[in-house]
């Protein structure tokens, strides 16, 4: 059993606090993805699970040990570095046997468990090579070869995917997924890369400064982000927000009234993705269209409205000239405490 | 039980002690076993080894050390066999005992070309008409050691003189002037500042009409050669009369019951025989000589003066060289290098300072450990939770610490401590830090003058820094360009350039030291110039560091090429494509990464270079007048050609070390503060 | 890389060329003195040798022992035996202590450093007599062990500094993935760490060796049975206060290279091999 428990993890180097009070719960099996600008904590994190760091305070479960105090050897966990770190005096083979030879496994099963972690990752054909012999895709693969071949319950993956090229990491995206669906082991995945954490995770966590913001699945988080750095993070473009005053059913945002769905009152931040920007003849509101972005199968339309910015997802079919007026309405919108950021019903 | 033997013989003469033990060991059955002892090693093994027990029985070398070692102990008197000649025993006989057997005796003669000099100089003018007839672009009439004092005592002899006279120099005395005068006659028709090997080598080239040397001589030469007695000095109506050293049979304290009766048999008529005709050696045993050189050596022996025994000969020998080398280099009259010599002379032999009283030093010392245990203490207390969480690396670093602390550190803190000491002849007296104040207050000597501490601690400097500039600037510079793959057979020129390193030093420092001859050297020929390498202090301080940047250099390279390997040149890829050039990449790129991984070959290097006493040794020997001496180089002669001032030399050790202490104190700040 | 242009390429050559050659000069009279017949100093301009003979090798190579045996094979035995050793302890204990200064954290460890850096300053010419009375003390004298120890220790701070410079450029996720793959630190440092230091234990392997190889002094003090001398002594027995026996002399030098140069051929595939290249990045 390998489910993963956090209790109020914190990490301090000197006087910088660089985890604070995490705590988390990963299911038995579960895929869950770190998500979180570059510097916020996210390999801290994967290094404490791994015991390559010692927590400076909270308890670390992995199954049902604590393994707070238990040397990263005897956690049964692999990982795979952002830089692979392959052993580079070692062939592929070599690389990939060596966990089992610090164990002293019989030299057959050895052998076999390199055959089957090689055909699983299509690197049957490298095993002879050293890694200077290879490519960035290969290295990936021959690192996350090292980290499965033993079969541990636990897999880190710590930016796997972020030296690869767009189309390989594309395609190493879902052979992560297929293998986690084989392995059945449980998956704690670090990216910066939101669509990553999207399309991978059963569930994500989200960081900054060493907090978490928010865990839930991709689809939660899109759709309720819990507070305004989650609501910016996710989503692309970035979801529009603006400055909002409410009094009981008018709504101003910098003096001009908008239209939206659950009116409130006072102050607050009003937020509304892109795809929820409605551009209608009749809408209520009036925008000047600023720039056009055409990405093929869809469309970005940048208005100006009044001195604030707005962007609405569009029909790539449909034609807008720039300066010309449009009429535009919201569809779900978003509310945030503007000084504490947390979400509001 | 047998009789071990300790002797620095070569060749011929080592085959004849060999037989003659053999011989012995027939008669007798005494079981005798020949040791032979590197010749440079000889005093110093025997200094140490034998008053720990663990010497020979018998110990075969000149009487010169009797003085010295009869104080020490290391030898024990004896009552000679009857039947040697008389002023043998006399040489071997230092206050009222007789200290060895005799066995043989060596002095200079002079040697002639039999094929160009039919009838060998009687008196100092003829030898002087011979020599100007013989003397012509490359050829020479007369050749030898000119400017070692040990050759000087024929003449000063001659004149009438004597280095020491009731134990102290007369170096400025109208004799000895009259002697450095003579000298200052014959430099037109002998070659500059001569070795032994350069005499040599001029005899068997034919270059060289008259030699003064020994039998030694003679042993090596490859073309005939013919023996007589010095020549009359025609001032004085005296003969010339060189130093005499005889050769004899000691005996060790705790010797082998057998090893009286081995040394009787050596020096008695039978082993003499055997030495005489295997070894052809001039033997003390009164036998026949009758071969020519031996019967030369027999004569001379008449006249010849035997080397005193007298421990502060050492330092007036010093002081005498130094004169004839002035006076052969033309840079003083004879008159002022004689009143030099002995005003250095004094200034070598110090007055014996007055016995300190441990207490007070004894005191503070018990003081400081105190506080230092107590820092050291507190220090360890207030960590002792991070030291327990650390435990087991200490142990990763033990060995290695144990091993350096034992084998390094407590040699060295032993050695220090003599610095408190005055050493005289083998007394030790407490003087506390009177060794330290004499030396960095420069007492004897002017700060200017170049035996003062403060004018070698600036040529040190200068040594270092300029060393260590050029090997680091040569070893990068090959093992960058040897690691380039379009260099063609790079491992060829990998190996070749080591062989600096590869090939002992001390030949090789020898053929840069002949290299750098006026005459004759490589260099000045290459050059196409006249330059005297060592009259000028640049001139000879460009040679050292010509010699030592070509012996230091490779070790450089190989350090080079070893912390490239960490560098990936993709690095420098990246900044080709950037667009720099070569030169650009190098500043920016690979050394900003080599230089880390250097330091410690660089702060290390300059540390050696700083204590690196060979090369000047072997090379300039200090010349012009110790203006090239270093620090390290001033210490060891004080420890070993200038009356054996351990304390003295001890002491200068310790402040070298200081010194070495606060550059690294500097290096180590200007680093941390140079990092980010 | 690309090489550079072809006029670069030939000034580079040259100037190699030029260097070796001049490099070699000193060198090559030291040859010509051990084929030369008679023991003379020789020097002059050319040094390629007018006559040559055989002799100086024979009489370097062919002394005998006491009891007929080869002497020159024992020491030169002697002194391999003593080098290898005296390297093979040098780089042991300085690796171990190179790494734990390099990658741990102790109270300590910044003095400890200063310390090894410090004995380097002591000048050698007082610790001769002090180290005789040592060795005396421990029965180490006329043994090889005695000499191999203080020849380590000597060697051991430089040794040490060097690693640890090459430690310290390692990546340490390697010893991460490692640790992570079930590999206790001594597996680490056996299996990944001291495998990838190569050039370094190559430059230290050879600064130990030479430590070793050339030293006269303490070898001379301590060892008194000539089959027990090593190759400087042996050397040294040439050099005399009346002159030196050049030609074996230099016959005994150029022996005493040969096996300098070996080991140098030998290690120098690993001064020019990275090892570091692909451990990290793609
Ligand atoms: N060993 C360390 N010592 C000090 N600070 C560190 C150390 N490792 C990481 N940090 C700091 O902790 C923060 C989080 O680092 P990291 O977890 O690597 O971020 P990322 O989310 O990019 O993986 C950064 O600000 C980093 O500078
Ligand atoms: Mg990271």
């Amino acid at each position: 059993m390998a489910r993963i428990r956090l209790d109020a993890v914190q990490k301090r180097f000197g006087a910088t606090r660089v985890l604070d009070r995490v705590d988390l719960d990963v299911a038995d099996g579960e895929y869950i993805v770190l998500l979180g600008r570059s510097g916020c904590g996210k390999s801290t994190l994967l290094r404490c699970i791994a015991g390559l760091e010692e927590v400076s305070e909270g308890r670390v479960h992995i199954g049902d040990r604590d393994v707070t105090d238990v040397s990263p050897r005897d956690r049964d966990v692999a990982m795979v570095f952002q830089s692979y770190a392959l052993y580079p005096h070692m062939t592929v083979a070599r690389n990939l046997a060596f966990a089992l030879e610090i164990r002293s496994r019989p030299r057959a099963e050895i052998d076999a468990a390199v055959k089957d972690a090689a055909d699983l990752l299509d690197i049957a054909h490298l095993l002879d090579r050293l890694p200077a012999q290879l490519s960035g895709g290969q290295r990936q693969r021959v690192a996350m070869g090292r980290a499965i071949v033993r079969r541990p319950a636990v897999f880190l993956f710590d930016e796997p995917l972020s030296n690869l090229d767009a189309s390989l990491r594309h395609h190493m995206r879902l052979e992560l997924k297929r293998l986690h669906k084989r392995l059945r082991g449980t998956f704690v995945h670090v990216t910066h890369d939101q669509v990553e954490a999207m399309t991978l995770g059963d569930r994500m966590v989200l960081l900054d400064g060493g907090v978490v913001q928010q865990v839930g699945s991709p689809r939660d988080v899109y759709e309720t982000p819990a507070n305004l750095f989650v609501a910016k993070f996710i989503g692309s473009p970035q979801m529009n927000l603006w400055e909002a005053q409410g009094h009981g059913a008018h709504t101003r945002v910098q003096g001009v009234d908008v239209d939206v769905p659950v009116p409130a009152d006072g102050k607050y931040t009003l937020g509304v993705r892109p795809n929820d920007v409605r551009i209608e003849a009749g809408a209520p509101m009036t925008a000047k269209v600023e720039i056009i972005e055409a990405l093929g199968d869809e469309a970005f339309v940048h208005l100006l409205w009044g001195e604030q910015r707005v962007v609405a997802r569009v029909d790539p079919r449909t034609a807008y000239d720039v300066g010309e007026d449009v009429r535009f309405t919201f569809g779900r919108a978003h509310r945030f405490d503007t000084t504490t950021g947390s979400r509001l019903p | 039980m047998s009789v071990v033997v300790w002797h620095a013989y070569h060749g011929a003469e080592e085959r004849a002690l060999q037989d003659a033990a053999d011989q012995f060991e027939k008669q007798s059955g005494v079981d005798v076993q020949i040791v032979a002892v590197p010749w440079g090693g000889f005093d110093s093994k025997v200094e140490t080894a034998v008053p720990r027990g663990n010497g020979p029985d018998v110990l075969i070398t000149g009487h010169a050390n009797i003085g010295k070692w009869s104080k020490l102990g290391v030898i024990e008197a004896l009552t000679p066999i009857e039947g040697l000649r008389p002023f043998t025993v006399e040489a071997l006989t230092y206050n009222g005992k007789v200290w060895g057997e005799p066995l043989a005796f060596k002095s200079p003669v002079l040697l002639y070309d039999p094929a160009v000099i039919k009838v060998p100089p009687r008196t100092t003018d003829e030898m002087l008409a011979l020599a100007a007839d013989h003397t012509g672009p490359g050829k020479y009439g007369l050749a030898y050691e000119a400017s070692t004092a040990y050759y000087h005592g024929a003449w000063l002899h001659g004149f009438g003189g004597s280095v020491l006279v009731d134990g102290l120099a007369a170096l400025d005395s109208a004799p000895s002037t009259e002697a450095l005068r003579f000298v200052a006659s014959l430099a037109p028709y002998l070659p500059t500042r001569p070795t032994a090997d350069r005499v040599g080598q001029l005899y068997d080239d034919g270059n060289a009409a008259m030699v003064i040397s020994g039998p030694w001589f003679v042993a090596d030469r490859t073309r005939p050669i013919a023996a007589a007695t010095l020549p009359i000095v025609s001032a004085t109506g005296q003969p010339a009369r060189p130093y005499l050293t005889v050769e004899a049979a000691m005996l060790c304290p705790g010797h082998d019951g057998q090893a009286l009766a081995f040394a009787e048999y050596l020096a008695g008529p039978e082993g003499a025989a055997i030495r005489r005709d295997e070894g052809f050696q001039a033997v003390a045993a009164d036998v026949p000589l009758t071969n020519p050189l031996l019967a030369t050596l027999a004569a001379q022996a008449e006249s010849a003066v035997p080397l005193p025994v007298d421990p502060d000969v050492q330092t007036a020998f010093e002081a005498e060289n130094r004169a004839l080398r002035r006076v052969l280099r033309g840079a003083v009259s004879p008159e002022n290098a004689a009143q030099e010599a002995q005003a250095y002379w004094k200034s070598l032999v110090k007055p014996r300072p007055e016995p300190a009283s441990p207490l007070p030093y004894a005191i503070v010392a018990t003081f400081l450990g105190l506080l230092g245990a107590g820092a050291a203490g507190r220090a360890i207390g207030s960590r002792t939770a991070q030291i327990r969480t650390n435990a087991t690396d200490y142990l990763w670093v033990l060995p290695a610490t144990i091993a350096v602390f034992v084998l390094v550190a407590v040699p060295f803190l032993v050695g220090a401590g003599v610095s408190l000491f005055a050493t005289w002849q083998g007394d030790y007296v407490f003087v506390g830090l009177d060794n330290f104040v004499n030396i960095l207050t420069s007492r004897d000597w002017p700060l200017t003058s170049p035996m003062s501490f403060f004018y070698a601690l600036g040529v040190t400097v200068a040594w270092t820094m300029a060393n260590v500039a050029l090997h680091v600037t040569l070893g990068v510079t090959l093992a960058l360009a040897l690691r380039e793959p379009w260099i063609r057979l790079r491992p060829a020129f990998r190996a070749l350039l080591v062989l600096p390193w590869a090939v002992p030093s001390y030949i090789t420092a020898l053929i840069w030291r002949t290299m750098f001859d006026a005459q004759y050297g490589a260099v000045n020929q290459l050059l196409g110039a006249q330059i005297d390498w060592f009259g000028s202090f640049f001139a000879a301080f460009a040679a050292n560091l010509t010699t030592n940047t070509w012996l230091g250099f490779p070790f450089m390279m190989v350090v080079t090429l070893g912390a490239l390997q960490a560098i990936p040149r993709d690095l420098e890829e990246a900044a080709m494509i950037d667009g720099a050039g070569y030169f650009t990449r190098f500043r920016h790129v690979v050394w900003p990464l080599l230089a880390p991984a250097l330091l410690p070959a660089v702060v290390m290097g300059s540390v050696w270079t700083f204590n690196m006493f060979i090369v000047v040794r072997l090379v300039s020997d200090g010349e012009p007048d110790g203006a090239t001496e270093l620090l390290v180089s001033q210490a060891y002669k004080w420890a070993f050609t200038r009356g054996n001032l351990y304390g003295y030399a001890s002491a200068y050790a310790v402040i070298i070390f200081f010194v070495l202490l606060a550059y690294s104190r500097v290096t180590a700040r200007l680093l941390a503060r140079n990092k980010p | 890389m690309r090489a550079p242009s072809v006029p670069v390429q030939v000034v580079v050559h040259a100037a190699l060329i030029v260097f070796t050659a001049l490099t070699l000069y000193p060198i090559l009279w030291v040859v010509r003195m051990s084929v030369s017949p008679g023991q003379g100093f020789q020097s002059g301009l050319s040094p390629i040798p007018e006559h040559v003979s055989g002799e100086h090798f024979r009489a370097v190579m062919g002394t005998v022992a006491a009891d007929g045996s080869w002497l020159f094979a024992h020491q030169l035995l002697n002194s391999i035996i003593v080098s290898c050793a005296t390297a093979a302890v040098g780089v042991a204990l300085a690796t171990t202590a190179a790494y734990a200064l390099s990658r741990f954290r102790f109270p300590g460890r910044e003095a400890g450093m200063d310390a090894f850096l410090v004995t380097q300053m002591f000048p050698s010419v007082v610790v001769a007599v002090p180290l005789y009375v040592l060795l005396d003390t421990c029965g180490l004298l006329d043994s090889t062990v005695g000499l191999v120890l203080v020849y380590a220790a000597t060697s051991v701070p430089f040794s040490t500094f060097t690693l640890k410079g090459f430690f310290d450029t390692l990546p340490r996720e390697l010893e991460e993935a490692a640790l992570l793959d079930g590999a206790s630190r001594l597996q680490t440092f056996v299996r990944i760490i001291l495998p990838l230091a190569r050039p370094a234990l190559a430059v230290t392997f050879l600064f130990s060796f030479m430590t070793a190889w050339n030293e006269f002094v303490l070898a001379n003090t301590l060892l008194s049975d000539p089959r027990a001398w090593t190759l400087p002594v042996v050397l040294q027995r040439y050099v005399d206060d009346y002159g030196t026996q050049w030609g074996n002399f230099a016959a005994g030098s150029i022996l005493v290279s040969i096996p300098v140069v070996v080991l140098f051929f030998a290690l120098q595939r690993h001064f020019v091999e990275g090892l570091t290249a692909g451990a990290v990045k793609g």
